[in-house]
């Protein structure tokens, strides 16, 4: 049950009425419970018991960690609740990454014979709840939060149906306490949650799905187009993932925001970043706090030597690339990010030594940083690394004089592709300079805003693309 | 309450206004969607059908460019679009009767049952076209009460007035999610079609593709020895097999309590009526059917289906043409869908049994050329 379909809006309707016509907080959160499971199972009943098989590990291990005192045996439930949480997130996401590449390295080595897979599923959402099971156990272990006595409290935790399949990665000190507290219906939040959810549909089902448009059919044969259709396709994927994941996000946001639940702002126009530092806490802010916290930190984080952040920094972001997928696109996009993060750092340390004035300007940075990222992307999008050289390349080729020839991009659809990118950049600087926009809407009555709400409704239900594509993130 | 209105009244007005709690604009925003939806709704059935059913539209326009009223016109649905090659039809008819000036037109449409064929003829007799004789389509699945056209039919023309009769039909197909998103929903339901012909008016659409449903193109050549090789019934490939059973499970869904009664039996006897008031002739041609199609219909179904053919022939002075077993099962891609050759066979067939014999007397010489009487 994709957030963009009929048959979610009337889950969505039947959830949310029920939820505010119970009069007893402990009724909503039952209700809330059953309705997240519900949505889970949606897309393959027999997975819940994996979730909930992971989400009780954590639970009866944190429990176990609080009654002990010896610093070994929390250590030890520690580790076995971290290795057993990886060892499912491992099984159901690598196994056949790791026997593909071990039988090309047998293919390379000289023994023939069948090629073995294992016929796995991958459980929807298993990334992000596993990231937040561990988040769970390590903030127990630490004393940061109490362990949760109540299971259904905890199982809502993990469950709760707006953030369950594609984040935002929640944190359980942000949002246990928030399922304690006792809701009260606020028509003022009801209206930040209803334009939260149509700016992110906006983006996801009119603006990312539009962008896929233009540049899936590049993607699928970069060897087939020119130069100009290679760059257009690789900008348009960039803007393609942010609408898809931040519009995901923005649903998710105020679907939470509708049951009395504040989520964190997953993304903060990570384009307009002067630096890949910058990008990372504006780009899947949970995510990229989330590898600070638990990753980078406890690795040593900046605190050692010059050399050991920068390798601290490379793993992180290795690690994160694999989060994505098990693939070596995913593994090279993380290593790129890693790479450009590290060169930054030594950069920015080595100027700041020798040219303390110097900046460069603004835009150009923003520019420059856009350029990375978006190359990274096209590692990202990519199907193999060849695929990616060949459209970075033809891509590029300009740049040597020498642009590469073949099947343009016809004139509507480079038109499509430039409204929709001044879309993005519109939307990016909206982000930044919110309260410009927000101050006037509210100098309007519920009328006059009611209307105008209705008519965006239209407008959305005309533009949204026809053949509707899945959400991105959903694949992790 | 009077602390709250106390503490309101010292705020500024704007301020006053926009803080005040309630779901009042909610209820505003789901009035003017709702108000638009319909609004545009009835726009779109009273005033832009071709939003609706564009195929239908398309047609009716490449009809009125034909040089003349055609003397043949083909009803259908995506059974007979596949198979009917108009100018296959008009070349054997002109070679069997010595004519040159028979006009054959292909009015078949994706997705039509009877009672889509009759808005679609109602439609071009609205145009001034009358046909000398009109071949319709007809089978086990067009007969029945309800089917899978009966959803479709809410969206391509389907109108508020027509929605008390319709209703029950719909509801037999689990089509109340159509009705709905037809009704309340327009603008959603057809964007494609809305942000195409916009397109289109502002001439950023490429040059539609050349007119395919006249016969003023060539046949395609093909020898009797060609003809038999390509028709023979053969032993059938695994992937072969596979195509021509693809879809009989959905036959079982459609036939149960098989009566061939109701919307669509209505619907054809009121096209053989008004065809009958207006001295056109009628051909019902049975539609091909794979091997693995024609099995699922028991005995009782083809029974009932050939009373009601009877009933039909009688009562309205019709011929009827069995063409269900025309076609080897190697040219079709599911059980009811053909493929190229298969419209020269088809076309040869209709041509030969129904259409020329009933051309012959139509023609006569004038000043040495075979033409048709007026």
């Amino acid at each position: 049950m994709s957030f963009v379909s009929m048959q979610f809006a009337g889950f969505f309707a039947v959830a949310l009425l029920v939820y505010w016509a119970l009069p007893w907080h402990r009724g909503r959160m039952l209700w809330l419970l059953a309705a997240s499971a519900f949505f889970y199972m949606s897309w393959n009943p027999w997975l819940i018991t994996l979730i909930v098989l992971s989400a009780s590990i954590d639970y009866i291990s944190a429990l176990a960690l609080e009654r002990t005192t010896s610093p070994r045996g929390r250590r030890a439930l520690l580790v076995v609740s971290i290795v057993l949480n990886l060892g499912l997130l491992t099984y159901f996401k690598y196994v056949n990454f790791f026997l593909d590449n071990l039988n090309a390295l047998g293919n390379w080595v000289g023994f023939t014979g069948e090629r073995r897979v294992l016929e796995v599923v991958l459980p929807l959402g298993i990334s992000f709840y596993t990231f937040e099971t561990i988040s769970y156990i390590v903030d127990v272990y630490r004393g940061r939060v109490r362990a949760e006595r109540n299971p259904l409290h905890y199982a809502l935790f993990i469950l709760f149906f707006p953030h369950l399949i594609a984040g935002p990665i929640v944190r359980p000190g942000d949002f246990l306490p928030q399922i304690r507290r006792r809701k009260r219906l606020q028509w003022s939040r009801m209206e930040v949650a209803l334009r939260l959810f149509l700016v992110g549909f906006f983006k996801k089902a009119v603006l990312g799905d539009h962008l896929a448009s233009v540049a899936d059919p590049v993607f699928a044969a970069p060897a087939s187009y020119d130069s100009l259709a290679c760059l257009i396709a690789a900008v348009a994927y960039t803007g393609q993932i942010y609408c898809d994941f931040s519009g995901y996000s923005d649903m998710a946001i105020g679907l939470a925001h509708a049951f009395g639940f504040k989520l964190h702002r997953n993304f903060d126009s990570p384009y307009l970043s002067a630096d890949v530092s910058e990008f990372w806490k504006r780009w899947h802010i949970s995510l990229s706090s989330w590898l600070r916290d638990y990753l980078y930190i406890p690795m040593g984080g900046s605190r050692g030597s010059p050399a050991a952040t920068h390798r601290n920094l490379l793993a992180t972001m290795l690690i994160g690339g694999l989060w994505h997928g098990a693939s070596w696109t995913f593994i090279a996009w993380g290593a790129l990010h890693g790479t450009a993060l590290v060169l930054h750092r030594a950069f920015s340390e080595h100027t700041r030594r020798r040219w303390p004035n110097l900046r460069l300007p603004r835009p150009i940075a923003v520019c420059l940083t856009f350029a990375t990222v978006c190359a990274a992307f096209v590692l990202f999008r990519s199907v193999n690394i060849g695929d990616a050289a060949a459209l970075l390349g033809r891509a590029a080729a300009p740049l040597i004089g020498m642009p590469a020839a073949g099947t343009p991009l016809s004139t509507p659809v480079i038109v499509l592709a430039v409204m929709l990118l001044a879309a993005v950049l519109v939307e990016q600087c909206a982000g930044v300079h919110w309260k410009a926009f927000a101050v006037p809407a509210s100098r309007l009555g519920p009328a006059a805003r009611g209307v105008a709400v209705g008519l965006a409704v239209v407008l959305l239900a005309l533009l949204v693309a026809e053949d509707g594509k899945s959400f991105i993130y959903f694949q992790f | 309450m009077k602390h709250l209105m106390e503490r309101d009244a010292k705020k500024p007005i704007s301020r006053r206004v926009s803080s005040r709690p309630g779901p009042r604009l909610f209820v505003w925003a789901v009035v003017t969607f709702f108000a638009v939806q319909i609004i545009a709704g009835l726009v779109l059935d009273y005033a832009l059908p071709q939003i609706t059913w564009p195929q239908l539209y398309d047609m009716l326009d490449q009809l009125r460019a034909q040089p003349r009223t055609p003397d043949v016109i083909i009803l259908g649905s995506s059974r007979f679009e596949c198979i009917v090659d108009a100018a296959e039809i008009a070349g054997e008819v002109r070679t069997l009767t010595g004519t040159s000036d028979i006009r054959v037109f292909n009015a078949t449409l994706s997705g039509s049952d009877h009672v889509a064929m009759e808005h679609t003829f109602q439609k071009i007799l609205a145009q001034g076209v009358e046909p000398r004789m009109l071949v319709i389509e007809i089978s086990y699945l067009t007969l029945v009460p309800t089917n899978y056209s009966t959803r479709v039919n809410v969206h391509h023309f389907q109108t508020w007035a027509d929605l008390p009769s319709t209703l029950p039909d719909v509801i037999h197909v689990n089509g109340l999610n159509k009705v709905a998103l037809s009704r309340f929903a327009p603008l959603y339901l057809h964007r494609y079609e809305i942000l195409k012909q916009t397109r289109g008016a502002l001439g950023l659409l490429p040059a539609p593709p050349e007119s395919t449903r006249g016969c003023d193109r060539e046949r395609t050549p093909m020898s009797d020895r060609e003809f038999a090789e390509a028709f023979q019934r053969r032993p059938l490939t695994k992937d072969e097999a596979r195509a021509a059973a693809l879809g009989c499970d959905a036959i079982g869904r459609e036939i149960r309590d098989y009566a061939p009664t109701g919307s669509n039996r209505k619907a054809l006897e009121r096209i053989l009526t008004d065809c009958r008031g207006r001295g056109i002739g009628v051909f019902l041609v049975g539609a091909p059917l794979s091997s693995s199609g024609r099995d699922q219909f028991p005995e009782s179904v083809k029974r009932q289906y050939a009373q009601t053919i009877r009933e039909l022939e009688a009562d309205f002075d019709v011929k009827y043409f069995n063409l269900d077993a025309c076609l080897p099962d190697h040219l079709f891609r599911d059980f009811h869908h053909a493929v190229p050759p298969s419209h020269i066979c088809f076309g040869r067939l209709v041509a030969r049994q129904a259409l020329a014999p009933a051309w012959r007397p139509m023609v006569r010489t004038v000043e040495g050329q075979t033409v048709s009487r007026p």
